[in-house]
């Protein structure tokens, strides 16, 4: 069924309609949380927070973009939000992951050692994808986890394709620059 | 030989970028195979649902009706501090014996100078 007649169906008062609706792009949302806060648990919950607002808020979309188009703005603002709200959380989480690291590290000091540095690794890039500048993140964001073409990241921004590509190659400048030390200097 | 040097070092440069391009599509790749709680439909219903409850208890509850109740409560309130007021007074004439010598006094039986 398309969106239109799924959006139609909900505005009715079709729960059955939204359920559908809901199935067909909540991976989709739940990747971009990903994205941004790279926990199961958090991005399930911008992904509640995405629906309810979608389904609060579905009178007042005009249908001048494409649902998607719609969605995707809501899941940025929604997920730039969490992390706002969260930042604290956050980075006692890291200090958390650092210390539960060195504990777990078991009796083959061998396979220990990879794991630890496997772990620091995902820590090292997990960081540098959240330090990026809001703009840069979220185009980088669109780009690998949704694997968006960059004439929507720019529709969803609301920029041009020009300024997402520009997004896109400082953003892979920049990760570059945090990360060189894991390919070593 | 410089030609080749220079050479050698853009090449290893390139090596290095497209290594931590793999590292990070790796762990995009690892990030996106985290499937959503298949449950979480069900979930979002719920809450919307509840939400809705909770909109039409809000309406369906005149606001003169929530004034009642916070002024009964006051009432209330105000009454039980009246009531305490009032034996206030009343509690200094009470005295409480806790002294065990003169729960068991020795001259109620003897009897002597008791009168």
């Amino acid at each position: 069924m398309a969106d239109e007649q799924l959006i139609e169906k909900i505005l009715s008062g079709d729960r059955e309609a939204f359920r559908l609706l809901m199935e067909k792009y909540q991976q989709r949302v739940f990747h971009v949380a990903m994205g941004f806060v790279h926990s199961k648990q958090d991005a399930e919950d911008i992904t509640q927070e995405v629906f309810i607002r979608v389904f609060r808020s579905l009178e007042s979309f005009k249908e001048q973009s494409l649902f998607s188009t719609w969605l995707y703005r809501i899941t940025l603002n929604c997920s730039i939000n969490h992390v706002k709200k969260n930042k604290r959380r956050n980075f006692l989480t890291d200090a958390g992951e650092g210390l539960m690291s060195l504990f777990n590290r078991g009796d083959e000091e061998r396979s220990a050692h990879q794991q630890l540095e496997a772990t620091e690794k995902e820590r090292a890039i997990r960081k540098a994808i959240d330090g990026l500048p809001g703009k840069q993140r979220e185009a980088f964001i669109l780009s690998k986890y949704e694997e968006l073409p960059q004439r929507e990241i720019a529709a969803i921004m609301q920029t041009t394709e020009g300024a997402v590509e520009q997004l896109l190659v400082r953003a892979k400048k920049q990760l570059q620059k945090k990360l060189a030390h894991l390919v070593g200097n | 030989m410089l030609k080749l040097c220079r050479a050698t070092t853009e090449k290893a440069a390139k090596l290095k970028v497209m290594k931590l391009d793999r590292y990070i599509d790796d762990f995009i790749r690892k990030e996106k195979e985290v499937e959503v709680n298949p449950y979480l439909t069900t979930r979002v219903l719920a809450e919307l649902e509840k939400q809705d409850e909770a909109a039409i208890l809000r309406t369906t509850v005149p606001i003169w009706k929530k004034a009642v109740v916070a002024a009964s409560i006051v009432l209330v309130m105000a009454a039980g501090y009246g009531l305490g007021s009032m034996v206030k007074g009343e509690k200094e004439h009470i005295a409480i014996n806790i002294n065990d010598a003169q729960l068991e006094n020795l001259n109620l039986y003897t009897a002597i100078g008791y009168e």
